[in-house]
């Protein structure tokens, strides 16, 4: 029992950090990031060619895999969504979808199918505290990263310029854009920060479990089950619904085997979408 | 409010079409279903104009690519040797004919496997269609060659998994089947001190889907029968990112043997946890993780060292094939000087289904499809992948020894055959060692 506590609470960090960035752009951007799976995958393959070619560890390889990702997050938000997003939801969902595809067939073509990992002395240690419980260390960062990413991002929107144009730009674009920000900058600068907090994910990812180019679906599912659980637009809602996501897993196979624990989360998703649609925090 | 919810149904049907685009086209990989050029610069034009077409579907994009590895390049390699010495005489023309491969990348998708197929049947008009890599490739090619009637072989895939879709008339299996794999399993773990009726306690890690299913059914029964003690904790379902639930179980009831099938990103997560929560078991036996090399590095050296699985074929099998002369070891030679990799064992299967396609043309010198097809039934034929000579039921059984992954001193991992009690004129190339020395 403890141990599944903790673990689901542990691995609830690592999923809010998946979903975040999905919310970051589903509640600033209004656009459904169908290629975000695919945006982590391409960071854990990031953080691993940085650090096969400067031999460092892998946590270090998130000082030039983050800024990277958020460039590339800037650039595809400006040169391709930017371009089709007056012209209603379908358009921009459907550049996601084609990035989706052409991200993991680059992937494939660079790094072929086979299984990847990026190694470190800390996969294996875990802290015992009782026969029956142990913390593995990896989940602790997981999860103490995903809290540091969500706290700052909200302060980022919160405290800065920026952050808070970006916020005013969501509630009310037509208000912001007569106040003289750039809408179109925003959406760039938002879809950054949404690609650093997927460059922080993959890293993450890459450091607990083996990827292909063919992993990113299992990730786009999760972040829709955060999104769905914590409410749409609301950072912090998407630590909650991580960590609710994860114990409902770990507390569900606990008490019924692993065969459902998969289909625990599932139904703490589907109980949301009846009771309390907007999400727990939705605004 | 309304904003609200319009979104909300957006971000559902979006959920909803990509899960079904994503998962059910698996990961739509998307790219072109690329064509071979067929025979190179060696082909020799014949009078009639008419070639020998042989089709095939291949997972070379998608999440079983790692099968489709050496595709067309196997294929064509043995093509290659027939085609220089001159082709294969086919009596209504009156000549020896050259023949050409067709291959599409089916995206691993076994819907498109299916339709491939008939595109390769009804446009391409090929003569033979190979199938291979695993059930769920195999099976929707083998119906569709079977619905057009078209002589198909067919390798690489448990043999049940086959024979549950049949009875066939067009298409012929080889592949080993679950008894040959419990019975090699057991090989290991008597090798290991748990002889049958010592009670050993072992845990099954099986995924639900449908390797895992066939095998649930047929390990639960047999490990209970053969006087072992069961640790069943069900199937998972893949992709699943916490085990902590199966490894407390196990550790509970102090599992000495951990056996199964998963996949290697499935095991992987498993095999770490377990290490994270000090779940120790004096054996394990997986199979399909690490078949491939690359899927035991990505696991880690360390992490790998001592892990035993089932050896399908190998380049130091004694095998050698009556076609092309060749043994396992040239092939796997040949292939690393081209392409500086090491040959992987569905390569194997690759090259000996191309073998018994091109033994039945050469022995039916027809292009009748009810003569190639008896042809492919009478086939009694030494391959690359060992004797094959199918049974009335149109399935042939493949050897299966038993293999440890062992960390090298340079940190590299090397597969040894380890137990060869099924089939003892597979030489060994080591022993078995304890696992936490």
């Amino acid at each position: 029992m403890g141990q599944a506590i903790f673990n689901g609470i542990l691995l609830g960090g690592l999923y809010a950090l998946v979903g975040v960035g999905m919310n970051v752009i589903f509640g600033i951007v209004k656009l459904t990031n169908l290629a975000h799976g695919d945006f982590i995958i391409l960071a854990s393959y990031l953080g691993l060619s940085v650090c096969t070619a400067l031999g460092i560890p892998p946590l270090l390889s998130l000082v030039i895999v983050i800024p990277i990702m958020f460039f590339i997050g800037f650039l595809l938000q400006s040169a391709l969504v930017n371009r089709v997003i007056s012209r209603g939801p379908e358009p921009p969902l459907l550049v996601m979808f084609g990035l989706s595809i052409i991200i993991q067939n680059l992937l494939l073509s660079f790094f072929s199918s086979d299984a990847q990992h990026m190694r470190s002395s800390l996969e294996t240690a875990s802290i015992t505290i009782t026969d029956k419980t142990a913390i593995p260390i990896m989940y602790l960062i997981d999860f103490a990263i995903g809290i540091v990413v969500i706290y700052l991002l909200n302060l980022f929107l919160r405290r800065t310029y920026v952050g808070q144009s970006i916020r005013a730009t969501s509630d009310d674009t037509m208000a912001a854009q007569l106040m003289g920000i750039n809408v179109k900058t925003t959406y760039g600068i938002a879809m950054g920060v949404a690609m650093a907090t997927a460059a922080v994910a993959g890293v993450l990812i890459g450091m607990s479990y083996n990827f292909y180019p063919t992993t990113s679906s299992q990730y786009l599912i999760i972040s829709f089950g955060v999104v769905v659980i914590g409410g749409m637009g609301s950072i912090r809602g998407t630590l909650f619904a991580g960590i609710i996501f994860g114990l409902a897993q770990l507390l569900g196979a606990y008490y019924f085997g692993t065969s459902v624990q998969m289909l625990c989360g599932y139904l703490v998703i589907l109980v949301m979408l009846v009771v309390r649609p907007q999400g727990l925090f939705a605004k | 409010m309304m904003k609200k919810k319009k979104l909300l149904a957006l971000l559902l049907a979006s959920a909803m079409v990509c899960t079904l685009a994503l998962a059910g086209c698996n990961s739509g990989s998307g790219g072109t279903t690329g064509e071979t050029p067929g025979t190179t610069g060696t082909t020799t034009s014949t009078s009639s104009g008419r070639v020998i077409k042989i089709g095939f579907v291949n997972p070379t994009s998608g999440v079983l690519s790692g099968f489709g590895k050496g595709s067309p390049w196997v294929e064509q390699h043995v093509v290659d040797i027939i085609n220089d010495a001159g082709g294969i005489y086919i009596e209504e023309y009156g000549e020896n004919l050259q023949v050409q491969l067709i291959m599409y990348d089916c995206q691993s998708d076994s819907a498109k496997a299916g339709e491939l197929t008939q595109k390769l049947i009804e446009e391409d008009k090929v003569d033979i269609v190979l199938a291979r890599h695993t059930p769920e490739i195999v099976n929707p090619v083998v119906q569709v060659c079977e619905r057009f009637g078209v002589p198909c072989v067919s390798t690489d895939a448990p043999v049940d998994a086959v024979l549950a879709e049949g009875p066939y008339t067009w298409s012929y299996h080889s592949h080993w089947d679950l008894e040959t794999i419990y019975n090699c399993y057991q090989a290991m773990w008597t090798d290991a001190g748990y002889a049958p009726g010592s009670g050993a306690k072992v845990g099954l890690f099986l995924a639900n889907d449908a390797d895992g299913t066939s095998w649930n059914s047929y390990f639960t029964q047999k490990i209970v029968e053969n006087g072992y003690t069961l640790v069943d904790p069900g199937m998972f379902p893949a992709n699943t990112q916490d085990f902590s639930d199966i490894i407390n179980q196990f550790k509970a009831q102090g599992v000495q043997i951990l056996a199964g099938t998963a996949t290697n990103s499935d095991f992987s997560t498993l095999w770490r946890q377990a290490k994270q929560q000090g779940f120790a078991p004096e054996m394990v036996v997986m199979g399909k993780a690490f078949l491939l090399k690359s899927d035991a590095l990505a696991i880690g050296a360390d992490l790998m060292d001592g892990l035993c699985c089932e050896v399908w074929w190998s380049p130091t099998h004694p095998w050698q094939s009556a076609l092309t002369g060749e043994t396992p070891q040239d092939i796997a030679d040949i292939y690393l000087a081209e392409k500086g990799e090491e040959i992987t064992t569905p390569m194997g299967a690759k090259y000996y289904g191309v073998e018994i396609a091109l033994d039945a043309l050469q022995r039916c010198q027809t292009l009748d499809k009810e003569k190639i097809r008896e042809a492919i039934g009478e086939t009694d034929l030494d391959t690359i992948f060992g004797h094959v000579q199918y049974r009335e039921d149109h399935m042939n059984l493949t050897s299966l020894t038993g293999g440890q992954w062992v960390k090298t001193e340079d940190g590299d991992l090397e597969r040894l055959i380890i137990d060869n009690t099924l089939f003892p004129n597979i030489p060994t190339t080591g022993t078995l060692k304890p696992l936490n020395q």
